[in-house]
């Protein structure tokens, strides 16, 4: 597949795919959206294009379907049962079938045609949450295919979100807003989630790696945690990264996604992470999920049963692991004593100290995300407590000192202080200011063609 | 309010500026990438099965990637930044502490492990008669794990040591040079920027090699080490592209008496290039200066000594053997290198050459777990799957004629002892060989010996 940070598409795709688009008259925009989008994804293979159109097809047709039989709600129910069950179907069978094969030990495991179809989790949320937005007559059915079509595939946001919602698309598909401005500030947006993606993602990646093919007699606790750490910050700037390209891209193309990501260490409780991290994910999930379940008790039996089924379905939503299922209960207690069991009174508790704890708690999830299987990730949550080789030992030493450099800069850009200190000194606009803006962007795409040439890309669970 | 629309305008302006620059930038790129020419890896093959599948686009990203103009350079500077971040690994390899880079321990290919193993056992029961010996030596990142960055726990090669010499059985004799290694472990074994051991270490596994072979205590020599060469690089700074002025000095061990020196003649069976010494020294003047020892890796090397024995030494060896095999040269008369990764011949061709009284594999411990030529040289052609080597005594035919043909075409003298001492000044291509009287000896004594 292809990925933005890939010499096919920075140096073939992206500079093609925009002069088409630029000089298409803007009422064909849609379509050649809709193209380069689809040629985008068919770089994946045909064959996982082919489920991506019979995905929208079945859904356009669907929401028309629906659209039809608003009047009768029986039937609009009945319609949008079968259409949103097909499309659950669809999606368990394209993501599971490859993992169960490979349980089973099934040799077809290996097959290409086996993997999981690119953006599949995201695009099939989307496609579930217009037909029911149409059965609640949010929005009337888009009887316009390309637009529909373009507001499923675009591929800024196709393979990894950030989902959004059909009103607020399908305005902005009527009229794009192209200006120089806008585009400007895409392409800068655009680079610097490449940089976050390459350059600090990939870094954080060489510390987590290294604290992972550690023998657990050689981990001490405080290794495990800087474990931890580095794998929050390495999925922080691989997944920010990837969001922050695809906002940028969006607003070369005239577009504005939601945002997704949005500084999530600096959360001071785990709701507030939820609306700082993958926010729209969570979003999706409360809208489609947890309200309509919980019914107007939140705080109540059915209110807790409902948000355990929510953040189940989220982290079978991730994968079919018992890891996910055991992070999904995780969030699902937490969000419940936050909000009901602890409520107001945490309000109380200085900033800081919420900070702090929220952090733990995240780190600790961090665990069951990329364990592989539950034993190991207990056994992981152990060596958090105990630590195999003592509290602090040489080895954790080391891994602070030598990567020093890596881990003070992979903090301070977790953090909005450096953007904001960068604001500060180019404000004025003079000649050096400007020649100092080019120097650093210059220098941050050079590295990032260093960082993507050199190969050996960190492999992110998004995408 | 004017002021502030004025700076929102030059902030804008000066975005805007940004992305034009990275615009020409991208374009620069572009245009240069659209080049033509023959850069590394060749089109991936357009097939039906790999549009339908999505590999050959994936096969097609990696070669634009790989044949993106400047990619050298690029990953030289990726490198950099990563060592800036604090990476003390690359390409398997850690730099160390001291200014030294360590090969990690390498994960052993278990199938080719037990093939090795099981052809071994196999050639020592056909062979009973003839010792074989087997000796892995450790690498530097077991010997001196203190220099390993303090977060690394590599694989355990005693481990992977103790497990190969319980497959050998004891059939096979093990020789221990872990131990004697360690015992000198502050010392400088092992080149600082290469996976091989230097003299000094290969000094040590011969005098642990010695004693487990019983080789004839009394043709032991004093000797002298003799510094060739300062500015060796070795093979893990270039595949690491770490240790850039970690400079080694390469050292040779020649006896401190002239009357204890030995003659030798080697024979590059591979080109057939015979000399008179043990070392190439027109190899320091290139990169690859480990290959001053035995002129660098052949298939098949044979060496011919003027000691005063009728032993004869079959090595199955990888470059760890370079340079330990000078050691030996007092106690075989005739010493037959097989390295058989370069050699494509079987066990019974080389059974023929000589009446092999000891035969021996020296390999890296690295080497030996993931070799996968060693069982093939040991199989008997055409016979696949069945053991390879038939048993017994072998008749072997004195192929091994020496000296005279060879002295008498090969004209001129430098015995090995000038080579020694002459250092890295010799010029060395020591085309020459012994003179024919000397040859006619070998012959002689050959002839007694038979």
């Amino acid at each position: 597949m292809m990925t933005f940070d890939s010499t096919i598409f920075l140096f073939a795709f992206l500079p093609v795919s925009f002069i088409l688009y630029y000089i298409t008259p803007a009422r064909f925009k849609s379509l050649t959206l809709v193209i380069v989008s689809v040629f985008f994804y068919a770089w994946g293979g045909i064959v996982h294009t082919l489920l991506l159109a019979a995905a929208v097809f079945w859904n356009y047709a669907g929401g028309m379907m629906v659209g039809k039989r608003l009047h009768q709600r029986k039937r609009a129910k009945n319609m949008v049962m079968i259409v949103i069950g097909t499309d659950i179907l669809f999606l368990i069978a394209c993501t599971y079938t490859g993992q169960i094969l490979r349980m089973m030990g099934n040799g077809l495991s290996d097959s290409r045609y086996f993997l999981v179809p690119m953006g599949i989790s995201f695009f099939m949320l989307q496609n579930i949450a217009y037909i029911i937005d149409i059965y609640r007559e949010d929005i009337i059915p888009q009887q316009d295919i390309v637009k529909f079509s373009a507001m499923i595939v675009m591929y800024p946001k196709i393979a990894a979100g950030p989902l959004v919602t059909c009103t607020s698309f399908a305005k902005q598909l009527d009229e794009p807003r192209i200006s120089p401005g806008r585009c400007s500030d895409g392409i800068l947006l655009f680079v610097r989630g490449l940089s976050k993606k390459v350059i600090l993602g990939k870094s954080m990646s060489m510390i987590f790696e290294t604290v992972r093919s550690l023998p657990d007699s050689h981990m001490s606790a405080v290794s495990a945690w800087l474990g931890c750490i580095s794998f929050a910050l390495c999925i922080y700037f691989t997944f920010g990264g990837y969001c922050d390209m695809a906002a940028g891209l969006s607003w070369m193309l005239g577009f504005e996604l939601p945002e997704n990501v949005n500084y999530p260490f600096l959360s001071t409780g785990i709701m507030d992470f939820w609306s700082r991290w993958m926010s729209t994910l969570w979003k999706w999930f409360c809208s489609y999920v947890y309200l309509p379940l919980c019914g107007g008790n939140p705080g109540g039996v059915a209110g807790f049963l409902s948000l355990l089924a929510s953040w189940l379905l989220i982290g079978l939503w991730h994968g079919l692991n018992g890891t996910f299922v055991i992070w999904g209960i995780y969030f699902a207690v937490l969000l419940y004593v936050e909000g009901f069991v602890l409520g107001e009174r945490l309000l109380r508790v200085p900033k800081g100290i919420r900070w702090f704890f929220t952090l733990i708690l995240l780190m600790i999830s961090w665990v069951f995300f990329f364990s592989p299987s539950v034993g190991e990730a207990f056994s992981y949550l152990g060596l958090l407590v105990a630590g195999g080789a003592g509290f602090l030992d040489a080895g954790a030493v080391g891994l602070l000192t030598d990567y020093g450099v890596l881990w003070i800069t992979a903090v301070l850009f977790s953090t909005p202080l450096v953007s904001l200190v960068y604001e500060k000194i180019l404000r004025g606009g003079r000649r050096w200011q400007i020649a100092l803006n080019c120097a650093v962007y210059g220098a941050l795409f050079i590295l990032c063609i260093a960082g993507i040439v050199s190969g050996t890309g960190s492999k992110a669970i998004y995408f | 309010m004017e002021q502030s629309q004025n700076r929102k305008k030059k902030k804008v302006y000066t975005k805007q500026v940004t992305a034009l620059v990275f615009l020409g930038l991208l374009f620069i790129l572009c245009v240069m990438n659209l080049i033509p020419g023959n850069r590394g890896a060749g089109k991936p093959k357009l097939t039906l099965e790999g549009v339908l599948n999505g590999g050959y686009m994936e096969d097609y990203g990696s070669y634009l990637t790989d044949r993106f103009l400047g990619k050298g350079m690029f990953s030289g500077l990726d490198f950099s930044v990563k060592t800036l971040f604090g990476n003390r690994e690359s390409e398997g390899i850690y730099r160390g502490r001291g200014r030294v880079l360590l090969e990690k321990t390498a994960a052993p290919d278990n199938k080719a492990l037990e093939e090795n193993t099981a052809k071994i056992k196999e050639l020592a029961a056909a062979y009973y008669n003839i010792p074989v010996y087997v000796m892995l030596v450790p690498g530097a990142a077991n010997i001196q794990a203190e220099k390993l960055p303090p977060y690394t726990a590599g694989r355990d090669q005693e481990k992977q040591f103790n497990q190969i010499r319980e497959m050998l059985g004891t059939g096979v004799n093990w020789v221990e040079v872990s131990k004697a290694l360690r015992k000198h472990d502050s010392e400088q074994l092992y080149y600082r920027t290469d996976k091989c051991w230097t003299s000094l270490g290969a000094f040590y596994g011969y005098e642990a090699l010695a004693a487990a072979m019983e080789l004839d205590a009394s043709k032991d020599r004093e000797l002298t080490p003799y510094v060739v060469n300062n500015d060796y690089i070795g093979s893990l700074a270039k595949k690491s592209g770490y240790g850039k002025g970690y400079e080694d000095s390469v050292t040779i061990y020649a006896p401190k008496k002239t009357k204890d020196d030995v003659r030798v003649l080697m024979t590059n069976m591979d080109t057939k290039k015979k000399t008179a010494t043990l070392y190439d020294s027109t190899k320091l003047e290139k990169e690859d200066k480990y290959s001053l020892f035995l002129g660098g890796d052949a298939g098949m090397t044979d060496i011919k000594t003027t000691a005063d024995t009728t032993d004869r030494l079959l090595i199955f060896k990888d470059s760890y053997a370079n340079c330990l095999i000078p050691f030996l040269t007092p106690y075989y008369r005739e010493i037959l290198a097989v390295d058989p990764s370069l050699y494509d011949g079987n066990i019974q061709e080389i059974m023929r050459k000589a009446k092999f009284t000891s035969i021996l594999f020296l390999y890296g411990g690295n080497s030996f777990v993931t070799d996968t030529n060693i069982s093939k040289v040991l199989e008997l052609p055409g016979k696949s799957g069945s053991p390879g080597i038939q048993g017994g005594t072998p008749e072997t035919e004195n192929g091994a004629d020496p000296g005279g043909e060879d002295g008498s075409t090969d004209g001129g003298s430098s015995d090995a002892e000038e080579d020694t001492d002459s250092s890295g000044e010799d010029g060395g291509t020591d085309e020459g060989s012994s003179d024919a009287e000397e040859d006619t000896e070998y012959g002689e004594t050959d002839d007694e010996a038979e």
